[in-house]
């Protein structure tokens, strides 16, 4: 008899197998729609309302259910686990949550907007057991970050949540939301995650929300605004080499899945295409055998018709679920250009290119003299 | 007498700094801090299964030994090895003597 532990050298191999066998290793629970923040751009619902208009409060998932999906996400393969609202830590029972899903082997994570993040309760997620707290920030100065979330004093509670938590041991990244409101300020918003020490990601797209609404849209960065970004402080995220692949196929509903706080099972919380009830159906069966989720992993290029002949694909990092949520298609768009992100990929394109050109001209040049 | 074995009487149970699934029959362990990930075999899957914080080390190691039809001396002594080596990485803790 041999015992052995072995290292996996990587992430993404695990990630591979996840992928092939489609394994719920990544899921983020909704365990609430409550939030302390109304921001402009919430994809959850319009927050100059109460609460989300077809949805009611009351039905949102019970502590007892919440318990009950954690254990049977962890039985069909969940590893990563991220507890999202509106703002998680808006639940009184998040702490509940993060220990039991602890105690039965994921990792936690929380998606925060940091506010509530003070250094009693980041002591109390900590000693709960979450690792990591991703929180979002939407400018670099109060002024700005204020008045998308629309609330003053938010800017310098969540940076101060950020460092209470990042000073507390938990692995703390920034997601920067790139509006037009903060299109002058990523230089900033990147200062102050180096500043504090911790990784940040960049996103500028945008989805319509859940409730049917699409006034979050009209807070995008313009294009031009966004291709002065990227030729300027985010050249690095568009220098990488275009995607080889020959596929618009992602993570969801194979290694990806989402819960929303009423029991729906999506492909991604990023993608609420309903595909089946945590009240009606156990998690096992919606996610091996719903017809939706079944459709998503059976995609194929060709599927997507208008991406599938696009000459930007390559450069193009479109996500089915803002498209779903923006033109109603999942393997949309439907024609080039309705959705922003045909508009990106045009940007992204047009600067390598023109990279690669100055890059042979300076070979050519050097070769000569 | 082989020092490892010298935990034969401890009682193991799972670090809360680890995560855990069992990916494709697998077992994966998740160090939370390192962001690293380990792959144990099925006789390491088998063990991690039963450190629940009541078994002893030589408990786990009495079990193994009926179900892979092996002597006890050598399981035991292996059992122990291989609980060390996750309880140096912090995967394990062991439970406080009464």
């Amino acid at each position: 008899m041999t015992t052995s532990a072995n290292f996996i050298s990587r992430r993404d191999s695990l990630d591979r197998r996840a992928m092939e066998a489609c394994i719920p290793l990544y899921v983020t629970f909704e365990i609430t729609l409550r939030c302390n923040l109304r921001c402009v751009h919430c994809y959850n619902f319009d927050r100059n309302l109460a609460y989300h208009p077809q949805k009611d409060r009351a039905h949102e998932l019970t502590d007892e259910e919440i318990h009950d999906i954690l254990d049977e996400l962890h039985q069909e393969g969940c590893l990563f686990l991220a507890f999202t609202g509106g703002e998680a830590l808006a639940h009184p029972h998040i702490e509940d949550f993060i220990r039991h899903a602890c105690r039965i082997g994921m990792a936690v994570r929380l998606k925060s907007n940091g506010v509530l993040l003070n250094k009693g309760r980041v002591q109390r997620i900590a000693d709960a057991g979450a690792s990591a707290v991703d929180i979002s920030l939407y400018g670099a100065d109060a002024p700005t970050h204020d008045a998308f979330v629309r609330q003053t004093g938010a800017f310098d509670r969540t940076i101060e949540g950020a460092r209470a938590a990042h000073d507390r041991g938990l692995k703390v990244r920034f997601s920067l939301l790139l509006v037009q409101s903060n299109a002058n300020q990523i230089d900033g918003m990147i200062a102050i995650a180096n500043q504090l020490g911790v990784p940040y990601s960049v996103d500028p797209q945008m989805a319509a929300r859940y409730d049917g609404s699409r006034s979050s849209l009209d807070v995008r960065i313009d294009h031009e605004s966004l291709e002065q970004i990227y030729r300027g402080p985010l050249r690095h995220l568009v220098s990488k080499p275009p995607n080889a692949s020959d596929s618009v196929q992602c993570s969801c509903a194979r290694a990806v899945c989402g819960i929303s706080a009423f029991g729906e099972v999506y492909p991604c919380i990023g993608a609420p295409v309903p595909s089946g009830n945590l009240r009606e159906h156990s998690f096992h069966d919606i996610w091996r055998n719903s017809p939706t989720l079944r459709w998503i992993r059976n995609l194929r290029l060709d599927d997507f018709p208008t991406c599938k002949s696009c000459r930007h694909r390559s450069y193009c990092r479109r996500s089915s679920g803002v498209i779903y949520t923006n033109t109603g298609v999942y393997t949309g768009p439907e024609t080039f250009g309705e959705d922003w992100v045909c508009g990106e990929a045009e940007i992204i394109h047009r600067i390598h290119d023109e990279t690669a050109v100055h890059s042979q001209t300076t070979a050519d040049r050097n070769g000569a003299s | 007498m082989n020092s490892d074995v010298a935990i034969a009487d401890r009682v193991p149970e799972r670090s809360p700094s680890t995560a855990w699934q069992i990916v494709e029959g697998e077992l994966v362990l998740l160090r939370l801090k390192e962001n690293e990930l380990l792959g144990l075999n099925h006789v390491g899957r088998r063990i991690w299964e039963m450190v629940d914080g009541k078994r002893t080390v030589a408990q786990i190691a009495d079990v193994l030994a009926i179900e892979f039809k092996v002597p006890i001396e050598s399981v035991l002594a292996d059992s122990c090895r291989f609980i060390n080596e996750l309880a140096t990485i912090g995967a394990i803790t062991f439970r406080a003597v009464a």
